[in-house]
């Protein structure tokens, strides 16, 4: 069968000793940082993306969602431990694990979220397997004009799921799409928004603008505090499960990991809002449901798994269509655009040991998280006394020399102040980032499908309208836009955002 | 007249910063065609839609209450992390990674106005020889650690 053969494949590939060591590597470092204080995944990624670049596509793609998976699992540590989730879809998690924590049971809290993180890893790996080569060979049929109406779909759509106001979140989008068009014109070679700075021919730079809009910007978002409390960090005395904690968990790790894999493949789905809908799933079905929010090991299982299942899944369209569903994917493609692969279906039949590869290589990093971390916990409970004062300089150097070391220029530099002041700006005027990175990555392909799309049918825009699956698409887009506008809608995102 | 300021600030700048890339555009760029597209079609549009998605933000505040006033971090906070980066973009090549480092890092401890001058001392030595030791002669990236500013 196919598939077997694409899984051997990929297997082959993650289970060389090199991309082992960049599997375990990426977990460790992804961990390391997102248990830290005050460091996101997105800053964290940013940073460490300039390391990979001097590894073969597959092995930096490897450590890359290593960081990722990695980052997740040590931001549901810092939820459980300390009550301040590490990043933002670990918030559900603080709910129940913090109070279990209290209760003295963090090693059970911090142990069912390992397994119902593995368990869901494991099975959206499959589910990634299984989906992403039918998929990639529906998009090779596609031409401009399909491929034009699905990004604009995907820009739309990871608005409308996101949080923030849409309207904001389109302008944003818009923000992305613009700073895109500095530097050279591919197809007629001439130099836009360059103002005769050669540096500039070549556009901004895409880690340059990241690291200074998630990194930088964060930092001086945590200067806003007056006052820093270091909270007491509850040490875990074991991490066991009793056989009745096991049982209790089965349930609603298998029912995360399906809420998950659908809301993470829809884009601006992803982790967080798979990890919203499944404690709240969880809460309404659950026989003990009255320990919710005092601590209920279901509480920690079930957001966990999703948020897992959501992460993984939200590559699917990375993989398959070139499309990325949240900032992080962005990021994913931005860092396969600097390897010289262009993402799209084509990936899958050009890169195949690169695209299998990277599938198998997740559930390999799922295992190594659920068999390192859980001794490695003491290192972790250490590592979140670090105060911030000696971690913010560390984090700007940090990002400084590895934004240089990508084209050894210092230009680049610049780019993060620049890039860090006005994403300060941007949070102050309340817009989300992660559009902006989206329309940044999406700008160049729009504008090339568009181009071929307007040449194909003769400059007829109508052509869009006449074709069915672009049509479709765009059709379902306006929909999205229009359904997210009523205030039914918004009042529905509105709560589901700020469960506490 | 009620208006939420933070929204129409908002979108006045979204309004503005597409207002810049219009006329930017339009002076450097020819627009071509449909069926040719030059270089300042998509900008053209582009920055069209921008702005009228930066009017209907600004004419949404004016429907909306204004909402509470909002934590801003310190200007030193501003002024010292910008000025880092800064001066290590401006400095690393010149005065070499290590001195780069120092300062950079220096003035970053400086963003923070609690932390007293021994510390800063003890943090940016520590952090420069730290980052030193991994990209330089861990990583092997290529960039003097004492430039010739310093004689290196």
């Amino acid at each position: 069968m196919e598939l077997l053969d694409q899984l051997s494949l990929g297997l082959a590939v993650a289970l060389t000793p090199q991309n082992l060591l960049y599997c375990f590597v990426g977990a460790v470092l992804g961990t390391l940082i997102g248990v830290l204080p005050g460091v996101g995944p997105l800053a964290t990624l940013a940073m460490l993306l300039p390391i990979t670049f001097g590894l073969a596509p597959a092995g930096s793609l490897i450590m890359l969602a290593g960081i990722y998976y990695g980052a997740q699992y040590g931001g549901s540590t810092t939820a459980i431990l300390i009550n301040l989730p590490g990043e933002s879809s670990a918030a559900v998690t603080t709910i129940d694990g913090f109070q279990m924590a209290r209760r003295g049971r963090a090693g059970s809290a911090l142990s069912a979220a390992a397994i119902a993180s593995f368990v869901a890893g494991t099975l959206a790996t499959i589910l990634i397997a299984v989906v992403a080569g039918p998929l990639t060979e529906l998009a090779l049929t596609f031409g401009p004009h399909e491929y034009f109406a699905l990004l604009v779909l995907g820009l739309v759509s990871s608005v409308a799921l996101a949080a923030g106001s849409m309207l904001k979140g389109v302008g944003m989008i818009c923000l992305g799409l613009l700073i895109s068009l500095h530097g050279t014109d591919l197809t007629t070679g001439a130099s836009r928004f360059t103002y005769g700075l050669p540096e500039l021919r070549d556009g901004l730079n895409f880690v340059a603008v990241s690291v200074g809009v998630f990194a930088v910007s964060e930092i001086l978002r945590n200067f806003e505090q007056t006052t820093t409390s270091q909270a007491p960090v509850i040490a875990p005395k074991g991490v066991w499960l009793s056989r009745n904690d096991f049982h209790r968990i089965v349930g609603p790790a298998l029912r995360g990991t399906a809420i998950g894999s659908v809301l993470g493949v829809l884009p601006g789905g992803g982790a967080l809002l798979s990890s919203f809908v499944a404690y709240n799933v969880e809460k309404r079905i659950s026989p003990n449901a009255a320990e919710f929010g005092n601590g209920a090991i279901e509480g920690v299982a079930a957001p966990e798994a999703a948020n897992n299942a959501g992460a993984q899944t939200s590559f699917i369209p990375m993989l398959s269509l070139g499309i990325p569903s949240n900032a992080v994917m962005a990021l994913m493609i931005g860092a396969l655009i600097m390897q010289g692969i262009v993402p799209g279906p084509e990936v899958a039949t050009r890169n195949p040991e690169l695209f299998w590869g990277l599938i198998a290589s997740m559930w390999v990093g799922n295992a190594m998280l659920v068999i390192l971390n859980l001794p490695l916990i003491g290192l972790w409970v250490k590592l979140l006394k670090i105060p911030y004062s000696v971690l913010y300089p560390a984090i700007i150097a940090f990002s400084c020399i590895g934004v240089f070391s990508i084209e050894n220029s210092t230009f680049p530099i610049y780019q993060v102040g620049v890039a860090g002041l006005i994403g300060y700006l941007l949070i102050k005027l309340e817009f989300e980032l992660a559009p902006l990175i989206l329309g940044f990555i999406l700008g160049a392909p729009l504008e090339e499908h568009l181009r071929r799309a307007l040449l194909v049918s003769g400059g007829d825009l109508t052509g869009f309208l006449h074709r069915p699956i672009s049509a479709t698409l765009l059709l379902v887009a306006a929909a999205t836009l229009a359904t997210v506008a009523l205030p039914t809608a918004s009042t529905w995102r509105g709560r589901v955002f700020r469960e506490q | 007249m009620r208006i939420n300021r933070k929204e129409f600030l908002s979108g006045t700048f979204l309004s503005l910063v597409g207002l810049f890339y219009l006329l930017y555009g339009l002076i450097t760029l020819p627009v071509g065609h449909a069926l040719a597209m030059g270089p300042g079609f998509f900008p053209l549009f582009l920055s069209g839609f921008t702005i009228v998605v930066g009017l209907a933000i600004a004419a949404q505040s004016l429907a909306t209450r204004p909402s509470g006033p909002a934590s801003i971090a310190s200007a030193r906070a501003i002024i010292f992390v910008s000025l880092s980066i800064i001066a290590f973009a401006t400095l690393m090549e010149r005065a070499g990674l290590f001195p780069g480092l120092l300062l950079a890092l220096g003035l970053a401890c400086l963003a923070d106005a609690r932390v007293p001058w021994t510390r800063i001392v003890a943090i940016s030595v520590a952090l420069s020889t730290l980052c030193t030791t991994i990209f330089r002669l861990g990583l092997k990236l290529p960039v003097a650690v004492i430039g010739p500013w310093f004689g290196g």
